[in-house]
C-alpha cells in the first residue's frame, strides 16, 4: 500500500546505550542496540519486524515513541518532528501514537481494576469526565476487545494471560491512536490465544485505519499479519520488503538462513533445518565491515573490510548486502 | 473508585468482586494469631482512652494523707508516694505513650516514604544525594544520639515534652523505611506498566501517586505498624532514663522509672509492674498486626 499517505518516518535511528553510567558521549564503549535505521510507515499498514532476541526490536519499537531519548537520527510523525517536542507537547502526542506490551502481567498494574485502568487515559487527556458517558465508552471498548463489560471492576490478578492481554490493548487503544507499536503482543500466550488476539488486533485495524509496527520472533506470525516486513540483524535493519516478496525471494543471506529455518509442518517435506552458524555477536564490539559476515556462508573479503549500503535493489526492497540481487 | 461489591448479571449470576484490599483483609481475618493481636490492641486502645475519663480525676490530684496504699476498692491498684490513684496513672500513662508512638510512627512514615518514593521515582542525582543523606542520618549511633537531643531539649515546656521526644525518635527512624521504600520504587520502575504510564502520557504526579504509591502502601503500613511498637519501646526507655515525658504528666516508661528505687521495687510492685506488663502487651499486639498485615498483603502466601 505505499500509495497510501506517510505516517511515520525513521531517519538514521540510532539508540546506544553506554556501558559506563551517564549519558552517551561519541566515541565511548556502548551498546549499539539500534544502529542506523532508516524506513517510512504509511497508513493502515502493517510493518512486522523479526531478528533474533537482542537485536534491537523492542528497543527500536521504544525509541521510536520516545519511550528512550534516540542517540541520533530523527522520527518523523504526520511529518513533524517528535525528538524536538517538549514534554508538553510529547504528552499531547501520546494520544495518537500508542504501545502493546509483551508482557500481559507486568504491564497492568496489580491495584486498579479494569476500569479504572482503562478510564485513566480517558480522564489523564480530558477527553472525558467523570460520569455516565465515560462509563458507557469504557464498556463499549471493553465490549469492542472481547472483554465482558461486568469484569470492569475486578483486577488483573483475576484473569488469564489473554484476558489480560485483552485489557492492554483495550487501553492502549482506548484513546484512538493511529498508530501502535506492538511489542510482540502474543509471544507470551498460549497458540490458540495468539489466533484470537490478532484477530482482534486485525480488526481493530479495519475499523480505525490504525498503523501497527509488530515485532515478534515468530515469522509465521508476522507473515500472517503484515503488510511488509523488515528483519533485524544486531541493530540494523538487513531487508525490508513486501512480505510476499520477502518470503519468496528473500536476498539478505540472513534472511535466507530465517525462512529456510522455519518448521514445515509437513513430515514428508520435512528436511534438515539449516541452522546459522556461530552465535550472534556481541553489539558491543560489533564485527567490522558488514555485521553478518562471520556467520555469513558467502562471506568475501570485501565483507569483511567494507559497511555495505542499505540500498533499494527493486522497488520497495531494500537489503543490506554487497551482493544482493546477484544470488542464483 | 465506586464500591460495587457484588454484581449481579441479568441471568441471575453472582459476582464476587474483590479488590486487593478486601483479599487482604480477608487473609488478615483468617489469621487467628493477628487477629488476637488486633483486639487486644483495640481493648487497650478503648480503655486508654475511656478510663481516665470515666475515673475523672486530674493529673495533678494527689493525697499526702494516703500515700503508698495498697489495691483495695477504691484504688484498684493502690497509690503511689504522693498519694496518687495508680490505675488511673496507668492509663492516663498508656494513653501518652501511644499517643507519642502514633506520632513518632506517623512522622517515620511521612519523612521515610518522601524521601525513598523521591530518591527511587527520580533516580541519578537526586537518589545519590538523598541516599547519602539518609546514610549519614542512618549512621548516627540512635540511643546516644536521642539522650543527647532530649537532654539539649529539656527546656522545652512540659506539656509539648511529648511533641519533642515523638519528632526525636520520628527524626531518627526514618532512613530505614526511606531505604525500603526507594528500594521497592526502583524495582517498580522498571516494570512495564509505568512505561505504559509513560506512553499514556500521564503526569509525574499521577504516576508517583496513583501508580507507584498504592504498589508499596503495604511496605508503609507494615512498617508504620512495626515501627510504632518500637517507638513505644523507645519512649519508654527514654521516660525509664528520665530524658523522656517529663512528671507529673505519666508515661508507661516513667511509671516504670519508680522501679529505680529500691524501697518502691521492692514493697509496692503495683506502682511500677502493671505499667511494664500493660507495655509489653502493646507492643507484642502491634507487632503481631503488623506480621499479620505483611503476611495479608503477601501474594505467595499460602491462605
Amino acid at each position: 500500500m505505499p500509495e497510501s499517505k506517510k505516517i511515520l518516518e525513521v531517519k538514521n535511528l540510532k539508540k546506544y546505550f553506554p556501558i559506563k553510567k551517564g549519558k552517551y558521549k561519541e566515541g565511548q564503549p556502548a551498546v549499539k542496540a539500534v544502529d542506523d535505521i532508516t524506513f517510512d510507515l504509511y497508513e493502515g499498514e502493517t510493518l512486522g519486524l523479526v531478528g533474533e532476541s537482542g537485536c534491537g526490536k523492542s528497543t527500536l519499537g521504544r525509541t521510536i515513541l520516545r519511550l528512550y531519548e534516540p542517540t541520533g537520527g530523527r522520527v518523523l510523525f504526520r511529518e513533524e518532528d517528535i525528538s524536538k517536542k517538549n514534554k508538553k507537547e510529547m504528552r499531547k502526542l501520546r494520544e495518537d501514537m500508542q504501545i502493546i506490551f509483551q508482557d500481559p502481567y507486568s504491564s497492568l498494574n496489580p491495584r486498579m481494576n479494569v476500569f479504572n485502568i482503562l478510564a485513566e487515559p480517558l480522564l489523564a487527556h480530558g477527553i472525558f469526565k467523570r460520569g455516565p458517558e465515560l462509563e458507557a465508552y469504557v464498556k463499549d471498548l471493553m465490549d469492542r476487545c472481547g472483554l465482558p463489560s461486568y469484569y470492569c471492576y475486578r483486577y488483573p490478578h483475576q484473569f488469564s494471560g489473554g484476558q489480560r492481554q485483552r485489557i492492554g490493548i483495550a487501553r492502549s487503544l482506548a484513546l484512538n491512536p493511529s498508530f501502535v507499536v506492538c511489542d510482540e503482543p502474543v509471544s507470551a500466550l498460549d497458540v490458540s490465544i495468539q489466533s484470537q488476539i490478532i484477530n482482534l488486533m486485525k480488526d481493530m485495524q479495519e475499523e480505525k485505519k490504525i498503523s501497527y509496527i509488530f515485532i515478534s520472533h515468530d515469522l509465521s506470525v508476522v507473515k500472517h499479519i503484515s503488510d511488509r516486513v523488515g528483519v533485524m540483524y544486531l541493530g540494523s535493519m538487513v531487508e525490508l520488503a513486501d512480505k510476499e516478496v520477502l518470503y519468496q525471494n528473500p536476498q539478505h543471506p540472513y534472511t535466507k538462513a530465517l525462512i529456510a529455518a522455519i518448521p514445515i509442518p509437513d513430515p514428508k517435506k520435512r528436511k534438515e533445518l539449516s541452522v546459522i552458524q556461530g552465535e550472534i555477536p556481541s553489539n558491543v564490539n560489533i564485527p567490522s565491515g558488514c555485521k553478518f559476515h562471520p556467520r555469513c556462508p558467502f562471506a568475501k573479503d570485501i565483507c569483511k573490510q567494507k559497511e555495505p549500503a542499505y540500498r533499494e535493489i527493486q522497488k520497495n526492497h531494500f537489503v543490506r548486502c554487497h551482493f544482493a540481487g546477484e544470488f542464483e | 473508585m465506586k464500591k460495587k461489591q457484588n454484581i449481579i448479571l441479568e441471568n441471575g449470576e453472582h459476582i464476587d468482586v474483590v479488590g486487593p484490599w478486601t483479599l487482604a483483609w480477608r487473609r488478615f481475618k483468617a489469621n487467628r494469631i493477628a487477629m488476637a493481636g488486633l483486639i487486644i490492641f483495640l481493648v487497650i486502645l478503648v480503655s486508654v482512652i475511656l478510663v481516665p475519663i470515666i475515673l475523672g480525676i486530674d493529673v495533678n490530684d494527689y493525697d499526702l494523707s494516703s500515700t503508698n496504699l495498697a489495691p483495695s476498692a477504691q484504688h484498684l491498684l493502690g497509690t503511689d508516694k504522693q498519694g496518687r490513684d495508680v490505675f488511673f496513672r496507668l492509663f492516663l500513662g498508656g494513653r501518652i505513650s501511644i499517643f507519642v508512638g502514633v506520632l513518632a510512627a506517623a512522622f517515620t512514615v511521612i519523612l521515610g516514604s518522601i524521601v525513598g518514593g523521591v530518591a527511587g521515582f527520580y533516580g541519578g542525582r537526586i537518589d545519590n544525594l538523598l541516599m547519602r543523606f539518609t546514610e549519614v542520618v542512618y549512621s548516627l549511633p540512635f540511643i546516644p544520639m536521642i539522650l543527647a537531643v532530649s537532654f539539649i531539649m529539656l527546656w522545652v515546656p512540659q506539656e509539648q515534652k511529648l511533641l519533642v521526644v515523638a519528632l526525636i525518635i520520628g527524626a531518627l527512624s526514618w532512613p530505614g523505611l526511606a531505604r525500603l521504600v526507594r528500594g521497592q520504587i526502583l524495582t517498580l520502575r522498571e516494570q512495564e506498566f509505568m512505561q505504559a504510564c509513560e506512553a499514556l502520557g500521564f503526569s509525574d504526579f499521577s504516576k508517583i501517586f496513583k501508580h507507584l504509591m498504592p504498589n508499596v502502601f503495604s511496605l508503609i503500613i507494615v512498617n508504620a505498624t512495626l515501627g510504632m511498637a518500637s517507638a513505644i519501646l523507645t519512649e519508654a526507655g527514654l521516660s525509664f532514663l528520665g530524658m523522656g515525658v517529663q512528671a507529673p504528666t505519666p508515661s508507661w516508661g516513667n511509671l516504670m522509672n519508680l522501679a529505680r528505687e529500691s524501697q518502691i521495687f521492692l514493697n509496692y510492685p503495683w506502682q511500677w509492674a502493671p505499667a511494664g506488663i500493660m507495655c509489653l502487651l502493646t507492643v507484642v499486639s502491634i507487632n503481631l498486626i503488623g506480621e499479620g498485615i505483611r503476611d495479608a498483603f503477601d501474594p505467595k502466601a499460602l491462605r
